[in-house]
C-alpha cells in the first residue's frame, strides 16, 4: 500500500496526539484530577496512531470499527467517542459520555462503536466474538469488531474459546493482541512457550501475524488488511510487538521487578521520534515540527481537560442508578 | 497559589506516606521538577511540581502519611 503524503502527515498528527494524551493524563493524576490506577501509554503511541488511522479511514470508506480499547489506548478511545466526551469522563463530570460514572474501565458507546467491557480481563473476546456473529446475523456488512488485548489477557483460558468459536462461525472480527512484554510484573517468557502470540490463532486456523507495533504505517497496513479479511469471513489476529517504557499503573515500582537500563536509550526506541525521522528523510517535515506540532496536539488535549474541569459533577443517586451502568447499554 | 494535593494512584484508596521533599520552604521550584516522593503498599512515585513559583508552605513532613486529596503543599 502507497500512502499519500497527507496520509503520511495525518499520522504524524496522531502519533503526537497520542504521546500528548499519555503526558497529560500523567499530569492530571499527579495533580490530583483523575483519579486511580491509569495504565499510561508512554512507548505505545507507534500502534496508537496506527489505530486511529485505521479507525479514520475505514470511517471514510463508510465502515464502522466496534471495539473495546484496551488499557493503554486512551488516545484510541478518545478519537472513538470524541475527546470532549472522553475528557469529561475521566473527569468524572455529567457531561461525560456516560455522565461520569463509568470512569475509564467501563466507558461505552455502543453508537460510536465502543462497545462495554468488564474489569476481569478473559471473558470480553468471547463477547466481542458475539457481537460480531450479531454483525454477521444481521446482514451488517460494513461493519468490524475489534478485540484488543494484552500479552496477559490474551493468555487467559476464555480468549482460546473465543478464537475457537469465532473463526467456526466465520465472523467479522479481529483479534488483536498487545505485546508489551509484561502483563503487571509478569513476563511474557513466563505466560507464553512462544515467542510471537500470532501463533495462537493457528489453533483454530486463523491467519495469526506478528507486525512491529511501533511502526504506525506497519500497524495502519496490517489492519486494512485484516479488517478485509475479517469483514469477508476470515477473522484473524494480529500480533503487535510494543515496548512498555513505565510500571504496569502510574506508582507501580517496576525496578523491584524489571531491568530498566533501557530507559537511558529511548531516543533508539521512541516510536514517536522515530516516524519524525522517517518524515524528515523523506522532505515531509522540518527538525522543528516535531515540538511545534506537539504543542498543537497539547493544546487541543489541554484545553478539553480544562473545559471539563468547571462543569459538574454527578450525585451520588446518579452514580448508583444501576440503569447507568455500561453507559445503559444494557 | 497552587495547593499541592495527594493524588490517588492506585486502585484502592490506601493513605500514603511522603518519603522524600526534594524542595524546601522558600524554594523556587520549576513546573515538572521532581518536588516529592510518596509511597504506600506496592507503590513509589516521584511527583513532580505542577507550576512553577516559590515553594510556601509544606503541610505534610518526611515520614507522615496523608490520605488522597489532602492539602500537601502551597506554591506561589
Ligand atoms: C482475570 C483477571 N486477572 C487479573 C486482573 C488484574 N490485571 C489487570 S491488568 C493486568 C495485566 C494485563 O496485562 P496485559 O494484558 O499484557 O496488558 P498490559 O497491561 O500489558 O497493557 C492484570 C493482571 C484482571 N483484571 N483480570
Ligand atoms: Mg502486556
Amino acid at each position: 500500500m502507497n500512502l499519500s503524503n497527507e496520509q503520511l502527515l495525518e499520522i504524524y498528527e496522531y502519533i503526537n496526539y497520542a504521546r500528548c494524551m499519555g503526558e497529560r493524563l500523567e499530569y492530571f493524576i499527579k495533580t490530583g484530577k483523575i483519579l486511580g490506577a491509569i495504565h499510561l501509554p508512554k512507548g505505545q503511541e507507534g500502534l496508537q496512531a496506527g489505530l486511529i488511522m485505521t479507525l479514520m479511514d475505514a470511517r471514510k470508506n463508510g465502515i464502522k470499527i466496534n471495539t473495546n480499547p484496551h488499557t493503554r489506548d486512551q488516545a484510541l478511545m478518545s478519537k472513538l467517542i470524541g475527546l470532549q466526551p472522553y475528557a469529561d469522563e475521566m473527569l468524572c463530570k455529567t457531561s461525560g459520555i456516560n455522565g461520569g460514572t463509568s470512569g475509564e474501565y467501563h466507558m461505552t458507546c455502543v453508537e460510536k462503536g465502543f462497545l462495554p467491557a468488564q474489569g476481569v480481563l478473559g471473558p470480553v473476546w468471547g463477547q466481542n466474538a458475539g457481537y460480531a456473529w450479531a454483525l454477521k446475523d444481521q446482514g451488517k456488512t460494513n461493519e468490524v469488531v475489534w478485540g484488543i488485548y494484552g500479552d496477559g489477557a490474551s493468555s487467559r483460558g476464555d480468549a482460546w474459546e473465543a478464537m475457537n468459536i469465532a473463526a467456526l462461525f466465520k465472523v467479522p472480527m479481529v483479534f488483536i493482541v498487545v505485546n508489551n512484554g509484561w502483563a503487571m510484573a509478569n513476563p511474557v517468557e513466563k505466560e507464553a512457550p512462544v515467542q510471537d502470540l500470532s501463533l495462537r490463532a493457528q489453533g483454530s486456523g486463523m491467519r495469526g501475524i506478528t507486525v512491529d507495533g511501533n511502526d504506525p504505517i506497519a500497524v495502519f497496513e496490517a489492519m486494512v488488511e485484516a479488517n478485509k479479511l475479517a469483514m469477508g469471513g476470515e477473522p484473524n489476529l494480529v500480533e503487535f510487538k510494543v515496548t512498555r517504557w513505565g510500571g504496569h499503573f502510574l506508582g507501580d515500582n517496576q525496578e523491584v521487578y524489571r531491568d530498566t537500563s533501557f530507559l537511558k536509550h529511548l531516543d533508539e526506541i521512541d516510536p514517536v521520534l522515530n516516524y519524525h525521522k522517517k518524515l524528515l528523510a523523506m522532505g515531509l517535515v522540518k527538525q522543528e515540527d516535531l515540538q511545534r506540532v506537539h504543542d498543537e496536539q497539547d493544546a487541543i488535549i489541554l484545553k478539553a481537560y480544562e473545559d471539563g474541569m468547571n462543569k459538574p459533577a454527578p450525585t451520588v443517586a446518579e452514580i448508583c442508578d444501576p440503569n447507568k451502568v455500561y453507559g445503559g447499554a444494557y | 497559589m497552587t495547593q499541592v494535593i495527594v493524588p490517588t494512584l492506585g486502585q484502592t484508596n490506601l493513605d500514603v506516606t511522603i518519603e522524600k521533599w526534594f524542595k524546601n520552604v522558600g524554594d523556587t521550584v520549576k513546573e515538572g521538577e521532581p518536588l516529592y516522593e510518596l509511597s504506600s503498599e506496592k507503590l513509589t512515585q516521584e511527583i513532580e511540581a505542577p507550576v512553577s513559583g516559590t515553594l510556601t508552605k509544606i503541610y505534610k513532613q518526611v515520614g507522615e502519611t496523608a490520605a488522597n486529596g489532602d492539602l500537601l503543599a502551597e506554591i506561589e
